[in-house]
């Protein structure tokens, strides 16, 4: 069976009122363990809204959404956090690493809540910024800020990494490197990546697309020939 | 083309929304600054309240500015002497246009109680009885409405002391010829040194020099001469024969006596002794009273019977009044002074947090081309529209209810006359302004620092400044625990935002130190009262007896052999004035308490430790010694119906209620005779039954009241009550202040930390954790607020007892350990409740919406 497997999950707001709006409508689609998912769509197309269900962060309104043989969808606030610890490596578009900590402590921090954890030292090094572990995040480029949220994220040894947009707050340069360091970290560590973007350049790195567009899925292909993330013409 | 709407419209409508966003934290600002207003100008309020009441009181009492009392021994001074007395008291107040009313002032008793009685041939017009009730004004006997506070006495009896008189006909033989006429079954009332008479009260007063309440102090009442002479007339028809021939001196004496006791009795022992000058300018007092001194200074020795000249400044009563209104108008500037500092503190910080988070869009507003000074007078208007709100509530509560909770303070210490409604306008006027002063200054300055940023700095978020120490972090390959990292970051977090750490430990210090004083005045009232009760009445029960229980205090001796009781011993207590050798200017009346120098020491019913009351050696307390500037070795001297004595004070002890001289009453031969109405201390055998022991006593002929250990200590209790009352207040407010204080600002840390909250939630933090990392910094600011506010705890409570010491006490400063306790508790348990409150916020915390942008 599929590692994740969405199956017709709506998220409605408002439901039956006059301002109902439907961000996803019956989507279904399954991930594969290993895989490295590039969800496409436009801005209000639904991806970030799929990209927290699957994280854990938000509810649908129907559907099933399974995770290892588990149904998501029926979890309790408790058991969503518990979720979150242990199956989910989030990566947001800013970053949002805690000011007060230090790039190593804020990896330590995530470190600490797994029950299974990698080497903290061992993945900041992975991600190249070893000599910068004692710094506090206002003292990082946007890109070192985003390389210690994929640590972060890593760090916890986690079933699913999920990126909302890793590139978006970055230059071209620096967001081919943030792919790539993706790329590199999910090979070695053996992870499922979901990575959601509306930069369809992204999409070429992956090997399942799902494109989205006013919340139905209106493409999902396996790409058996990606490309290398250096490749990337931005 | 439609109308443009103005930058400020919309800047206005930007910041209201703002308001509306977060009413919480705005709320907590105008309840901070409402609690100081409220309790500034509700102390000013009664400050104003008081005063006016105190002028009101000497006006429609036409207080005496002067009060000169001469000896009353018939012996020695002679009705030319007293006419002479009067023409030169006039003289000196005619030097200054004033006015001279004369009358007798003595020591009396009614129905067993310490009073003093004035009488006068005619109604006063100065010392002006007031709040009377339609009463007559020839034939009066007009009493103190506390006396009698349910005004139901119709009748009383008095007591009025005849012993010059007494010995006057002892010595002549007079009494026995009196005692052979006698009517039928009945006694002699000229036999003991007391005449007894029963009287109907014509009206109730309030008393101009018995404006202390009489529960505290000896009350007055006033008597026509032609009132008394009625009284005693009639009393002498039912007592005596009349209808009999003199055949000896004696007899003639006693037969002249019997038919015109007017002449006799009244004209001749109850003279005028005192003479009350009032002047048309109150600040000419001390000049007439000087020359009055002068000219009694003047005579030959023997003609010199000034006893007392005393001054309105100097008056007992007046100078409590004077402290008390000082009292009252420093306490407007002290615990208000601790409120304002702590609101003003806490507001300041939550301005400056609010602005500080409005720095994304002081930027953007920047960036559109708004100029700093615009930006920040908004800021400036809104904040001072929220602190107006606070003021004007706190305003408006203030004077409407706190003079009404100190009156229960006032209103048992004074008889002064009502007054309707009063307003510090002024006061919350300049208060107003200073505040919103404070508020548009730190709101100008920290939206002014911001704007003037450039744009771009202003969107960026804050930078975290490396600071070498508190940052330093190791790279150590030890595995670090969750909680371990959220102390760091509280850590981080207390030095990084400095000054609005500061101002927690500020807030939680001043409620910390205000919690500790309000427990702080009631232990030292507490220990205060089981201090007086263990050094001046160490006995299970007080026994009071009536007039002549000399008689029959022996009859405890059988309770004694019965086993109810192991020891008793009789003293007398006397109300007496008394002042410092070489200084009559100022007096101080007080109780003095007659013991047994032999006796006191074995049976321990007085404890003051090793000082002696033998020979002419007195003991004074603490007040007393300050009333009077008395130091031990200095001469004290103190009078009784007319007779002065002399001491020398041998010790000076701490009293908290008590308040007097202790001596051996044997050591004046003159001194009366303490057996007259004797107090007894009583204490029971070990296994007596109290009530039994009681009811035993009260069954003792003579006996007027017993009054038991526990009966004492209420009673002390309910006379402090109107302390504790305050001290109440102060308690309450000092935990609401607590609870906004530290609401505001764990929510302001809150508030910040949204962001973080969510990242953590995002991460799988649990809801425990974070909590735990929110409520860590709070907490540690708390508990260093606490250990500084326990530190200040004392020394404001010794502050608050030094400016409200009240004319019954002397405070003995002490503050228990479990004081301390309670604070901390009472600060911690609020704050903890405070901050998991908020904690549990972290679950409405919405992931999603929280990390949408960027800060």
């Amino acid at each position: 069976m599929s590692q994740v497997n969405f199956n017709k999950v709506s998220k409605i707001y408002n439901e039956n009122t006059d301002h109902e709006v439907k961000a996803l409508d019956e989507v279904s689609f399954q991930i594969e363990k290993g895989e490295c998912v590039v969800v496409l769509g436009s801005s209000g197309a639904g991806k970030s809204t799929l990209l927290n269900i699957l994280g854990g962060m938000d509810t649908l309104t129907r559907g099933e959404f399974i995770v290892e043989n588990q149904n998501v969808a029926k979890f309790n606030d408790k058991q969503l956090e518990i979720y979150r610890r242990s199956n989910i490596g989030f990566v947001f578009q800013f970053y949002n690493l805690m000011p007060n900590l230090t790039a190593l402590e804020n990896i330590q921090i995530a470190e600490s809540l797994s029950e299974n954890p990698l080497d903290s030292h061992e993945v900041i090094k992975s991600v190249g910024l070893e000599n910068r572990a004692r710094n506090f995040p206002s003292e990082l480029s946007g890109g070192e800020q985003q390389r210690v949220a994929i640590a972060r994220a890593i760090v916890k040894n986690p079933t699913l990494l999920l990126c909302d947009e890793p590139t978006g707050a970055l230059d071209s340069k620096t967001g081919t490197m943030i792919i790539k360091l993706l790329c590199e970290i999910c090979e070695k560590y053996q992870k499922t990546v979901v990575i959601v973007t509306h930069n369809n350049k992204i999409a070429e790195v992956a090997n399942r697309l799902i494109r989205i567009q006013d919340g139905k899925i209106v493409e999902n292909k396996v790409n058996t020939h990606p490309i290398k993330p250096s490749d990337i013409a931005w | 083309m439609n109308k443009k709407t103005s930058y400020s419209k919309l800047s206005f409508k930007r910041l209201g929304r703002a308001v509306k966003k977060s009413p919480l934290q705005f709320l907590a600002m105008i309840l901070i600054l409402m609690l100081a207003t409220t309790i500034f100008s509700g102390f000013y309020a009664t400050s104003i309240e008081l005063e006016n009441r105190i002028t009101d009181y000497y006006e429609k009492s036409n207080m005496a500015d002067v009060w000169t009392t001469t000896f009353t021994d018939p012996e020695t001074f002679t009705p030319e002497g007293r006419e002479k007395d009067k023409n030169d008291i006039k003289s000196a107040a005619a030097a200054y246009n004033g006015v001279v009313e004369s009358r007798y002032y003595s020591q009396a008793k009614v129905n067993g109680r310490n009073s003093y009685i004035c009488l006068s041939d005619q109604f006063p017009t100065i010392c002006v009885p007031y709040e009377t009730d339609n009463v007559e004004k020839t034939d009066f006997l007009i009493i103190d409405k506390r006396f009698d506070k349910d005004e139901g006495l119709k009748e009383f009896q008095f007591q009025i002391n005849i012993a010059s008189l007494n010995s006057f006909i002892s010595d002549n033989k007079v009494k026995e010829v009196l005692e052979s006429h006698l009517k039928p079954g009945k006694t002699n009332i000229f036999a003991n040194d007391v005449l007894v008479m029963d009287a109907k009260i014509t009206g109730y007063m309030l008393h101009p020099e018995s404006v202390l309440s009489s529960d505290i102090t000896t009350p007055i009442f006033l008597m026509s001469r032609s009132y008394i002479n009625k009284l005693l007339i009639s009393l002498v028809d039912n007592t005596f024969d009349k209808n009999w021939e003199p055949i000896s001196k004696s007899e003639e004496i006693a037969h002249e006596l019997l038919n015109d006791p007017q002449k006799n009795i009244s004209d001749k022992y109850w003279y005028d002794n005192q003479y009350l000058t009032r002047l048309p300018n109150r600040n000419d007092a001390s000049t007439v009273k000087d020359l009055i001194h002068n000219s009694f200074a003047s005579r030959p020795h023997e003609d010199n019977d000034l006893l007392l000249n005393v001054d309105l400044k100097n008056l007992e009563s007046n100078k409590n009044i004077a402290a008390d209104l000082i009292q009252a108008r420093q306490m407007t500037f002290t615990f208000p002074a601790i409120f304002f500092l702590v609101a003003v503190l806490v507001v300041s910080t939550t301005i400056s947090q609010i602005i500080l988070k409005e720095r994304n869009e002081i930027g953007t507003l920047r960036a559109l081309g708004a100029s700093s000074k615009k930006i920040a007078s908004h800021y400036v208007i809104l904040e001072c529209l929220i602190g107006l709100i606070g003021i004007v509530i706190g305003a408006i509560i203030g004077p409407l209810i706190l003079p009404k909770i100190m009156e229960i303070k006032y209103g048992g210490v004074y008889n002064l006359p009502t007054q309707g409604f009063a307003y510090p306008t002024l006061a919350v006027i300049i208060l107003t302004l200073v505040i919103l002063a404070i508020i548009a200054l730190v709101s100008y300055i920290t939206a002014y620092k911001e704007a003037k940023q450039l744009p771009v700095i202003s969107m960026r978020p804050k930078v975290v400044k490396k600071n070498k120490h508190l940052l330093k972090n190791e790279l150590t390959k030890e595995k670090n625990k969750t909680h371990k990292l959220c102390f760091k970051m509280a850590i981080r977090n207390i030095f990084l935002s400095s000054t609005r750490s500061i101002m927690v430990v500020l807030g939680v210090l001043g409620c910390t130190g205000l919690l500790c004083c309000g427990y702080g005045v009631d232990d030292a009232i507490q220990f205060g009262i089981n201090h007086d009760m263990n050094c001046y009445f160490n006995a299970d029960a007080m026994v009071y007896f009536s007039s002549g229980g000399y008689e029959t205090v022996d009859e405890l001796e059988k309770l004694v052999k019965e086993n109810l009781i192991s020891k008793y011993e009789a003293a007398s207590l006397l109300p007496a004035t008394c002042y410092k050798a070489g200084i009559s200017d100022s007096s101080f009346t007080t109780q003095v308490y007659s013991i047994n120098s032999d006796t006191y020491k074995q049976n321990k019913f007085i404890n003051i430790g090793d000082y002696e009351v033998r020979k002419n050696s007195v003991v004074v307390t603490s007040k007393v010694a300050k009333a009077l500037n008395l130091g031990v070795g200095d001469y004290l001297h103190f009078t009784f119906l007319g007779t002065r004595y002399s001491g020398i004070v041998g010790g000076i002890l701490d009293s908290f209620y008590v308040q007097g001289i202790l001596i051996d009453g044997s050591n004046w031969p003159a001194y009366p005779s303490f057996l007259t109405s004797p107090t007894v201390f009583v204490r029971y055998q070990k296994d007596a039954k109290p009530e039994e022991v009681v009811t035993r006593i009260k069954a003792i002929e003579g006996v007027s009241d017993v009054s038991e250990y526990k009966d004492r200590v209420q009673v002390n209790q309910d006379t402090m009550s109107s302390l504790s009352y305050i001290t109440l207040v102060i308690k309450l407010f000092a935990i609401l202040l607590a609870v906004i204080v530290l609401y505001n600002l764990a929510l302001l840390n809150f508030k910040e930390n949204t962001r973080n909250v969510a990242t953590m939630k995002v991460l799988g933090f649990t809801r425990r954790e974070i909590a735990e990392s929110l409520v860590m910094e709070i907490m540690i600011l708390t508990t260093i607020g606490i250990v500084f506010g326990l530190a200040v705890g004392f020394p404001l409570e010794i502050l608050i007892l030094s400016i409200n010491k009240t004319p019954i006490n002397e405070f003995i400063f002490y503050i228990s350990p479990l004081t301390f306790v309670y604070s901390f508790l009472i600060t911690i348990l609020v704050s903890l409740a405070v901050n998991i409150y908020l904690s549990l916020k972290s679950k409405k915390v919405k992931m999603v919406e929280s990390l949408k942008s960027i800060e």
